[in-house]
């Protein structure tokens, strides 16, 4: 998958640039079903999924039909072959050589229209991916949210996602950020105020780092913290602990002080 | 200015400075407050600044100490006040209130705000809340070379313009920047009425000002420079000064309520409470003029070589033994170091009352000489031979201070310390107190909670003081092998450790309940002393122990002379017994045969002489002795001593340890001297046994050892009672820790006393 998104980036000339223009003859006779907002090398979404069906399906079983694109996507065939008329407008499927089409007749996409469909699809997995096994949402709204974003990212926006997820599956620190956070959702879920990553410096072991996010507690304990430059948004890290795991001894920014693990427990940290 | 500042900044000698036409604006003197942070080398900047011109003392009704000196610059006279040293001046600590009180008291013609150039974020927050008080500062940024050797770099002209006063930099333990800094303070004089360049945001400005014009205009407030400060922590909500508004009557209490509102006010809108806004705004304002002015970062791991001896010395498991070593390095260099200097005063002192008495002639009984010799010299030199182990003493932990290391063995040591519900901080008077109790007791304001310092207070004459050390230094020896003596005296100070940590616990389990106190200190980077610095605090410690040796020693010396003297005995029995012939005498040449043998008495007796009657033949000597032992009985210090034997005997002691004991009340170490004159009692100095040897004759070993843990769990010197009465404030803890202390000491060596019996 990756290395589709990679060769798609080397040579993304051929595959945008012919979507582009389509896109510009398109909007030309389609006008009323384009919103403005769209980038012109987007696809209206409806037809981005009508491809991405045509893609699946053809990838099955070597040919679609209006009949099963329909079913497949709870649609209305005569509006689904409203959709796959347009995408033939645009050169993106082939009918094999008929002018017009019934709901069961097979028809397979073009060179033009896999590329366009294996770019929406890549998108789709990306984000289906991010969704769920990234940020933990459940299948189905994973799926509907997928779908709603892959055709509003632009190809930018797109990559740094993709980079994202390179990040969070390759790298051990990526993995531990979300292994936290799921964590945290899952704490969140079961209704705990605070999750696993954030806690107290009394949580912390000996050569973890954080950020402060608050100072609690009141008079003259939180007074000297703040004094000593233990502010939200500092980063705090616990040097080491005492022989009896307390007093613990911590390095901000300006120095390095040692506190009580009472005193440590009123300094909540989050880990990112 | 600008020029001249920049020119001087960098020297450390002043160019001379000839009294020109301006020598009249400065005929008053200048009152100069030094301000900071603790370890930001705020006294060495004072100590450079005054050299020896200083004295220290405390201030009013508090026991914090207040140094206080003079310095001249040009034709100026400048007096300079060293504030203790605090992290903020929001009055939590004794400290910080004695911070803020002396400076809302104003007068000062400039405060010199000492900040520690390594650690300029939190540091100039503080200078912030001077900015606030309207203090004409100057800024002396210290440790200027650590700084740049970590690779920071300031602009600092810009800094001076964006404070709107001068920014000096230092290196206070090496004198550079000095003049620079005596100079600005001069200029800052000068010119008084500083514009405060301090940027807290439009909300706490506005509310700031709307309450000021609130703020009834009396001068308990401060007067108009005061306003701002007053208005900021009334906001703050603090106790005092709400206190000092209240009074203030109908307009006060109405600038209360505002107070109050603005401070619901901010904190609805912002979402934070009051202190954390107002911390926020202080190190915005920080962060903003830091990323004007500093031109490079110092780099990230600026404390390698710190941190690198953290790893050993603060390490989980080698921190205690390494703590441990020290503290054995400690001891071994104050007493194998002190042994041969020792050894010179007691030969200087030996060789002194030989030749005063050689003024006298030969076999007169001059009472003045007596006075002299047996009282004065015998008496103060006694004393004085152990200074070179209080020296020694002082010197380590000056330097362990110094260096940094006692933020770490406070570290190490406060889990231990919290579990007999001391503070990790109670470590460091605590560590003192193996100097002297009195300053110790005095250090204990470092602790912030009222019922940590009194536990501390009255645990702490259990460390063996250096009062002490003499004592010990007497009687180690003198019922110890060479071998064993290293072990009892570590011992010693560990079962007064041991006991101080048991009655701790036992008060703050009964009298002294509640909560803890606040555990937040600093572990600044290990710096290396200065000799100077170490010199200084040795010879200043060394010279409190001198003068009370001077003074306190000296009169009881003299007061016990009297009383071991005075009523004199006339006609003693031994020479009626002699006379009646109940006891023979030895003839000499007898006695001479085997001077060993004469020694241990009925040696030489005749041998017609039946068993029985072998006790009532004694050599000339012992009949002297047998004379010394009547007078003493006689005298007033032996009817004292006689009064309370019964009561001592069953710890082993004799009525002799009773007088020694009774002087200890007066100082630990006139015990020593008290001993000293009552076994010289009669003798020329060229026939006084050693003192030692005498005890060793005296008593068992377990005397010895009952009588040592008498001396070190009894009883505190009159000075300790005196500041612990001082420092609490009530005679109540001063006479429970008097009256505690004794009866625990009682007890215990009551205890080992007969317990030893069935052993040895």
């Amino acid at each position: 998958m990756l290395n589709q998104s990679q060769k798609k980036e080397t040579e993304p000339s051929s595959v945008e640039s012919s979507v582009e223009s389509s896109v510009e003859s398109l909007s030309e006779s389609l006008t009323e079903s384009l919103p403005q907002s769209l980038n012109a090398h987007d696809l209206p979404s409806a037809l981005e999924d009508t491809l991405e069906t045509v893609y699946l399906l053809a990838r099955e079983h070597k040919v679609a039909s209006i009949e099963k694109i329909a079913r497949i996507r709870a649609a209305n065939p005569r509006e689904t072959l409203q959709l796959v008329e347009q995408l033939q407008v645009l050169g993106l499927v082939d009918f094999g050589g008929k002018g017009r089409i019934n709901n069961s007749d097979s028809f397979t996409l073009t060179v033009d229209g896999e590329k366009a469909a294996i770019r929406t699809f890549s998108r789709h997995r990306l984000l289906l991916r991010l969704f769920e096994e990234i940020l933990a949402m459940p299948s189905d709204i994973a799926e509907a949210n997928a779908c709603a974003m892959e055709h509003s990212l632009n190809a930018e926006g797109m990559d740094h996602i993709e980079k994202f997820i390179e990040f969070v599956r390759n790298t051990s620190e990526g993995a531990r950020i979300v292994g936290d956070f799921q964590k945290f959702i899952a704490s969140k879920k079961s209704g705990q105020s605070s999750g696993l990553n954030s806690l107290s410096v009394a949580e912390l072991k000996a050569g973890e780092r954080a950020v402060v996010t608050e100072v609690r507690g009141r008079g003259a304990i939180r007074q000297r913290l703040l004094d000593m430059g233990i502010m939200p948004d500092t980063v705090i890290k616990v040097e080491r602990r005492a022989p009896a795991g307390d007093p613990i001894w911590v390095r901000l920014q300006g120095g390095q002080i040692s506190l009580r693990r009472k005193e440590s427990e009123a300094i909540i940290v989050t880990q990112d | 200015m600008e020029k001249e500042l920049n020119q001087l900044r960098h020297q450390t000698i002043a160019p001379p400075k000839n009294g020109s036409g301006k020598s009249l604006d400065f005929i008053k003197p200048i009152s100069v407050a030094l301000a900071g942070n603790p370890n930001s080398g705020k006294t060495s900047i004072f100590n450079a600044l005054t050299g020896l011109r200083q004295h220290v003392g405390n201030y009013p009704g508090v026991t914090v100490e207040k140094r206080e000196g003079e310095y001249k610059v040009g034709n100026a006279n400048c007096k300079v006040l060293d504030l203790p040293g605090t992290y903020s001046l929001n009055g939590y600590s004794p400290e910080e209130q004695i911070a803020q009180k002396e400076l809302l008291k104003g007068g000062y013609d400039v405060v010199i705000a000492v900040v520690d150039s390594t650690t300029l974020n939190r540091s100039l927050v503080f200078v912030c809340q001077l900015m606030q008080l309207g203090a004409n500062l100057v800024l002396c940024l210290n440790m200027s070379d650590e700084a740049k050797k970590n690779g920071q770099e300031l602009d600092l002209k810009q800094l001076e313009t964006l404070l709107g006063f001068p920014v000096i930099e230092t290196v206070a333990h090496r004198g550079i920047g000095m003049e620079a800094l005596k100079l600005a303070v001069q200029k800052v004089a000068a010119n008084k009425a500083p514009q405060s360049r301090l940027v807290l945001g439009d909300r706490l400005t506005l509310a700031l000002q709307r309450l000021c014009e609130k703020l009834p205009r009396t001068q308990a407030l401060g007067g108009t420079e005061g306003y701002a400060w007053v208005a900021m922590r009334l906001l703050l909500d603090d106790q005092y000064t709400r206190e000092l508004v209240q009074a203030q009557g109908k307009q006060g209490q109405e600038a209360i309520e505002v107070a109050n509102r603005l401070r619901s006010t901010i904190e609805a809108e912002t979402g934070d409470d009051i202190a954390l806004f107002v911390m926020g705004r202080y190190y915005g304002f920080v962060d903003g003029l830091l990323r004007e002015v500093v031109t490079r970062q110092p780099v990230e791991n600026a404390r390698i070589v710190s941190d690198r001896i953290d790893a050993i010395l603060g390490h989980r498991l080698l921190g205690l033994p390494f703590f441990a070593l020290i503290m054995y390095a400690v001891f071994w260099i104050t007493f194998k170091g002190g042994e041969l200097p020792m050894e010179w005063i007691k030969t200087g002192a030996d060789l002194l009352g030989k030749s005063i008495s050689a003024l006298w002639p030969v076999g007169s009984d001059s009472v003045l000489r007596s006075l002299l010799v047996d009282g004065i010299i015998a008496g103060v030199g006694g004393v004085i031979v152990f200074l070179p182990n209080i020296l020694l003493l002082f010197m380590c932990l000056a330097f362990l201070e110094d260096t940094g290391y006692m933020a770490r063995a406070a570290f190490l040591m406060d889990r231990l310390m919290h579990i007999f519900g001391l503070h990790g901080r109670s470590f460091i008077p605590l560590m003192s107190g193996f100097g002297c109790s009195v300053p110790a007791i005095m250090a204990t304001r470092t602790l912030e909670n009222e019922r940590d310092r009194l536990t501390t207070m009255l645990v702490l004459p259990l460390m063996s003081c250096g009062a002490r050390l003499p004592i010990w230094m007497l009687l180690v020896p003198a019922f110890f092998a060479p071998t064993q003596r290293a072990g009892v005296l570590w011992m010693i100070y560990m079962i007064g450790i041991a006991l101080a940590f048991v009655l701790a616990f036992l008060l703050r389990k009964t009298i002294l309940k509640g909560e803890d106190a606040p555990f937040v200190m600093e572990l600044p980077p290990y710096r290396l002393p200065t000799a100077r610095a170490v010199f200084n605090r040795m010879v200043e410690r060394a010279w409190l122990y001198l003068q009370k040796a001077g003074t306190t020693i000296l009169a009881v010396s003299i007061l016990m002379w009297v009383l071991t003297r005075y009523p004199q005995k006339q006609h003693f029995d031994i020479d009626a017994a002699v006379a009646a012939g109940q006891v023979h005498v030895i003839e000499s040449a007898q006695a001479g045969q085997t001077s060993q043998a004469a020694a241990q008495g009925s040696a030489t007796v005749p041998p017609s002489v039946p068993e029985s009657e072998r006790a009532n033949w004694l050599t000339p000597e012992q009949v002297e002795l047998r004379r010394n032992s009547e007078s003493l009985i006689f005298s007033a210090s032996g009817r004292i001593g006689h009064f309370i034997e019964p009561i001592i005997k069953p710890l082993g002691f004799d009525w002799k340890i009773g007088v020694g004991i009774l002087g200890a009340f007066a100082a630990k170490e006139v015990f020593v001297a008290q001993m000293g004159v009552m076994y010289a009692l009669g003798g020329d100095s060229e026939n006084t046994t050693d003192l030692q040897t005498a005890l060793k004759g005296m008593y068992t070993a377990r005397v010895g050892f009952s009588l040592i843990l008498f001396m070190l769990i009894a009883t505190p010197c009159m000075a300790t009672v005196a500041i612990t009465r001082r420092e609490s404030g009530k005679w109540g803890w001063a006479l429970l820790q008097f009256g505690g202390l004794t009866a625990i000491a009682y007890v215990i060596s009551f205890s080992f006393y007969n317990i030893s019996g069935f052993f040895i």
